[in-house]
């Protein structure tokens, strides 16, 4: 997802990406996107989870489950690909986080996982 | 006055007729296609599509806007490799439907996209375009892929399964 002003919602992404190298993603914020919504959308068994580039604009992350990205025998094995549920590599007051459900995570909220 | 009346009901009618005539058309397609399938109108897909187009081209593109493309649960299979889905590096332009810089296009599932050597579907170009409902499966890039020249796309409610490249500086995946 490069584009802009879109809606990405209420999807399923699974086993998706190549971990070598580690940039492959389930749902990606990727390039200059902006103004995007990225919601509801379950994201499970993919190299990264959801993942956000460096060069991106404005973007919102909410209410999506990001979870068992890598699969644990990757994420254990291989700690040095820094696979994570949510990848955010954008500036600090680029991209909103909100309600989203994760268990590993790179400058972006994980709050705790209720049964 | 007869007449006059006459006449204006022969125009109402005919006036009814065209319309509903035009509301009613739509394209089908399905089998084996050897050249990229232009979707002009409405177009129902009928029955699986296996892609024998050139290398570098899509398989469905769109070539006019407002109109929609509707899977009716079928597959349509591009020439990647059935584990991998790419067969090599990934082949530019050789994706499964492009909505070629029209506007408002829709794709709509169910219906599954799998083995294109490069994304599945792409929206290029477009504004207000809409992919719900679909399955991208085994593609060699991404399964749904927005670049930037798009704006205002709707993903929706679609599955995306090991899609993906361990090509070097090709960052892609599900969507």
């Amino acid at each position: 997802m490069v584009g802009h002003n879109s809606r990405v919602r209420l999807n399923t992404a699974h086993g998706n990406g190549y971990s070598e190298p580690p940039d492959d993603f389930g749902i990606g914020v990727i390039g200059n996107a902006t103004g995007n919504v990225i919601e509801l959308n379950l994201v499970t068994g993919n190299t990264n989870g959801i993942y956000i580039a460096a060069a991106v604009g404005q973007n919102i992350i909410r209410n999506n489950t990001a979870i068992g990205n890598p699969a644990i025998q990757v994420g254990n094995t291989r700690p040095d690909l820094r696979a994570l549920d949510i990848v955010n590599l954008s500036p600090a007051d680029r991209t909103v986080f909100d309600r989203n459900k994760c268990v590993t995570a790179l400058a972006a909220p994980c709050p705790a996982i209720n049964p | 006055m007869r007449t006059a009346v006459l006449a204006t009901a022969v125009l109402v009618l005919g006036a009814v007729s065209v319309s509903v005539t035009t509301q009613s058309r739509s394209d089908a397609v399905s089998g084996t296609l050897t050249r990229t399938f232009s979707i002009v109108a409405d177009t129902e897909v009928t029955g699986d599509i296996t892609c024998a187009v050139a290398d570098g081209t899509p398989c469905l593109s769109f070539a006019a806007s407002g109109v929609e493309l509707r899977l009716n649960g079928f597959t349509i299979t591009g020439k990647g490799d059935p584990v991998t889905g790419c067969g090599g590096a990934v082949t530019p332009g050789e994706v499964g439907i492009t909505t070629n810089g029209q506007r408002t296009v829709v794709v709509r599932g169910p219906g599954l996209i799998q083995r294109f050597r490069n994304h599945g579907v792409q929206v290029a170009g477009s504004d207000g375009a809409r992919i719900e409902g679909i399955t991208v499966s085994t593609n060699c890039g991404s399964g749904i892929f927005v670049p930037a020249t798009s704006f205002n796309t709707v993903v929706q409610e679609n599955t995306a399964v090991r899609n993906g490249s361990s090509n070097p500086g090709l960052s892609c995946g599900g969507i």
